[in-house]
């Protein structure tokens, strides 16, 4: 809008510095990030050997002073673990995942600290440090078993996404073929037990059918902690425009998330052949070992990959917020969850881009510090609120899955 | 009740034939002065398993019975006999239910984590109640586990069962006792092949525990501990505690108290302690006179009548573990330089 047309640069470099200002004031609250995963796949969480204290962006998208450049204020820490682990093993890598996370704050205090409730994440920004929380991705997570969920709250774990991309026992993926129709009983009472204790319920990656039956259950407000837009890029991991739409009545938000293959239509395809081209040399299509990664390039020289921009995240922001309403949206990049990032967004650092995709939209200060910061904060302090109110009147939940 | 005492007592007492009845009498008098002195740090009961298993209990173990045997301590055991992919989930279940025991009976039970929560308790006319053993089993490659264990209260793992302790300690088991003692994190022997324990014992900076066990001198069976066992327990300064279990020690209480005898013999009058394993439902197969937590006051006659010096009492009720749990802890502060 200030741009003059002679000298086009002007303005964009003005609204560069236009989001910097307004991450300074009010950080980016970010739902998803695989770096604990990204550590033990490397380095087996050897911390001294990949010190996210320096640049590390030869092997992640992650480190502090990149999280700093990005104007990150808070982090939901990813303590993944692949769904190719089912039982004991899932439960175990978890704990491993969760301890990392604990080791990663203990050792960078002046950067990170932990946080297990709204006021924490409050006070981490007050005192210029990085907010940490943590949320499991999947239901195999906690196998079968609502005392594991509640051991999970207790080390700190904030939120658990009811899937991964395999069905549970109690719940559809968004990409597994549909078992039960959304959530089973026992799957409500997890979701009831998660409302009791004050867990927040993810519904990334599970099936449409699973995210209705989850709002119709939640007491508390749900998040989507990396999902775009449905109706923008139609890949089963969006939210479809009438989940949004059930957004305010519920009080959850959607954060949108970076991962070219699910917001780039042509890259839907794109990733169709690339994993294809992967699972015949052997490998899993998440894997991002430098050997899965230079099959990766050597598929790339044939066959040029469509680049996904953070004009591509804002026009699903854009999306969102008109169905969704501007309460009720939030940013999940997934990085070092994802091969491929957008271009202007290639790694933390680049949440300012986006930024100032939006402003150049048109976005107001106000509307973009809630997306940053404020609804998320908003989310977790009214899921403690129901935790509380729950728990005073209700005991922890025994139930168990009896085999269907 | 005195006179049911001399009935019972009086017959198979053979330390002391020509006592009369009265000193009898006498004697759990005094037993009882002196566990109001030195309660007992118990260094098993499986309540918590059982409240798992089924909604409805007979069990042995009710506030009211730890208070009337003077238990002043008790380790809630989160063993589960369960094995394959689920001890993880199943001990994260225990320790669930164990934390829900300790919050229903805030005036009764208090959670310990340290030894001055022990004294604590202790003053508040709380019973301490420790959470552990849990299985070593939990741990198949990482120490991931046990961090997230020790977060959430456990002061003990029980390495029996574990790959890593079969008959010699791997090198990952090595680890496992390193960093068990750098969270002060309890090593509980019982079960182990006497090679593993003994390896554990010798590996470990910090005194190690028996939590239930018996004599193998005495009587043949598995969870009991042949006497190098015992002496590898004393030169760490652990303690050995002795179970109340028909199979382990013999029908009676007196079998009890002579398992006790030869345990105070071998492993000396610091490393003895008792570690009764109630709490299960019936049958629970304790010895006669000592069915319940009750029974301890009657336990305690039987050895003063036997001569054991009241020091040494007081050793075997309490003194013996609180100086254990204060030496874990100790040798933990000295570790705590080390990264995880």
């Amino acid at each position: 809008m200030t741009d003059r047309p002679d000298r086009p640069a002007d303005g964009r470099v003005e609204r560069l510095a236009q989001a910097r200002r307004l991450l300074a004031e009010h950080p980016v609250v970010d739902g998803h990030n695989d770096l604990p995963w990204a550590l033990r796949k490397q380095v087996r969480y050897d911390l001294d050997r990949l010190d996210i204290g320096a640049d590390q962006s030869a092997a992640l998208h992650t480190d502090i002073p990149r999280l700093r450049a990005g104007g990150v204020g808070a982090q939901f820490w990813s303590v993944y673990v692949s769904a190719d682990l089912a039982g004991d093993h899932a439960v175990s890598a978890t704990l491993e995942q969760v301890d990392a996370v604990g080791q990663l704050i203990d050792r960078y205090p002046g950067d990170l600290v932990r946080a297990l409730t709204a006021d924490d994440m409050e006070a981490a920004r007050a005192s210029g440090r990085i907010a940490s929380l943590m949320g499991a991705e999947g239901g195999h997570s906690i196998d079968n078993s609502l005392a594991t969920l509640r051991a999970l709250y207790r080390l700190g774990v904030r939120y658990l996404t009811l899937t991964h991309n395999d069905n549970v026992d109690w719940a559809d993926s968004a990409t597994d073929e549909p078992r039960h129709g959304g959530l089973t009983d026992f799957g409500r009472e997890v979701v009831r037990e998660m409302n009791r204790i004050g867990m927040l319920v993810d519904l990334s990656h599970v099936a449409a059918t699973t995210m209705r039956d989850a709002l119709a259950t939640s007491a508390a407000p749900v998040i989507f902690s990396h999902s775009s837009a449905r109706a923008i890029c139609d890949h089963p991991r969006n939210v479809p425009d009438d989940v949004l739409a059930a957004l305010p009545a519920n009080g959850g938000i959607a954060m949108a998330t970076f991962v070219p293959k699910f917001i780039l239509p042509a890259a839907v395809e794109w990733t169709a052949a690339a994993d294809a081209n992967l699972r015949a040399h052997g490998f899993h299509p998440l894997d991002t070992t430098p050997e899965a990664m230079a099959l990766h390039r050597a598929f790339e020289a044939e066959r040029p990959r469509p680049v996904a921009t953070a004009a591509t995240v804002a026009d699903h922001l854009d999306h969102m917020r008109e169905v969704a309403g501007v309460d009720h949206i939030g940013i999940g990049g997934d990085f070092d969850g994802t091969a491929f990032t957008p271009a202007g967004l290639d790694d933390v650092s680049g949440y300012p881009n986006l930024l100032a995709e939006l402003l150049e939209r048109g976005w107001s200060r106000a509307d973009l510090a809630k997306l940053t910061w404020s609804n998320a904060v908003r989310v977790l302090r009214d899921a403690e609120a129901v935790a509380r109110e729950l728990s005073a009147t209700r005991g922890p939940s025994n139930a168990v899955l009896t085999a269907s | 009740m005195a006179d049911l005492q001399d009935e019972s007592e009086a017959g198979p007492c053979v330390g002391a034939p020509e006592s009369p009845a009265p000193v009898v009498a006498d004697a759990l008098e005094r037993a009882a002065a002196l566990l109001a002195e030195h309660p007992v740090a118990d260094g098993c009961n499986t309540l918590v398993w059982t409240l798992r298993q089924t909604p409805y209990h007979d069990t042995d173990t009710d506030i009211p019975r730890l208070r009337s045997g003077a238990v002043g301590a008790q380790f809630w055991s989160l063993l589960t006999p369960t094995t394959g992919d689920r001890v993880v989930a199943d001990t994260l279940e225990l320790i669930d239910i164990a934390h829900d025991l300790v919050h229903a009976y805030p005036d009764e039970l208090l959670l310990a984590l340290t030894a001055g929560d022990l004294a604590d308790a202790r003053n508040r006319g709380r019973i301490a109640s420790f959470l552990g053993p849990v299985s070593g089993s939990t741990l198949t490659d990482s120490l991931g586990t046990l961090h997230a264990f020790h977060k959430l209260g456990v002061r003990s793992l029980a390495p029996a069962g574990a790959t890593w302790a079969q008959d010699d300690l791997t090198p990952f088991g090595h680890e496992v006792v390193r960093e068990a003692n750098r969270l002060a994190m309890g090593l509980d022997l019982t079960g182990c092949p006497p090679e593993a324990a003994v390896q554990i014992a010798g590996a470990s900076r910090a005194p190690v525990l028996i939590s239930h066990t018996g004599a193998a001198a005495l009587t043949r069976h598995p969870l009991n501990v042949p006497d190098e066992v015992l002496l590898a327990v004393r030169a760490t300064g652990g303690v050995c505690m002795v179970s109340f279990s028909a199979e382990q020690t013999g029908d009676s209480l007196h079998a009890v108290a002579d398992h006790l005898d030869h345990i105070r013999g071998v492993a000396g009058p610091q490393s003895v302690g008792l570690g009764a394993c109630f709490g299960s439902d019936p049958p629970h197969g304790h010895p006669t006179g000592l069915t319940d937590p009750s029974g301890y006051p009657r336990l305690f006659a039987e050895l003063l009548d036997r001569g054991w010096p009241e020091p040494d009492l007081a050793l075997l009720a309490w003194d013996n573990v609180a100086r254990v749990l204060r030496d874990v802890e100790f040798t933990s502060r000295a570790a705590h330089h080390r990264k995880p």
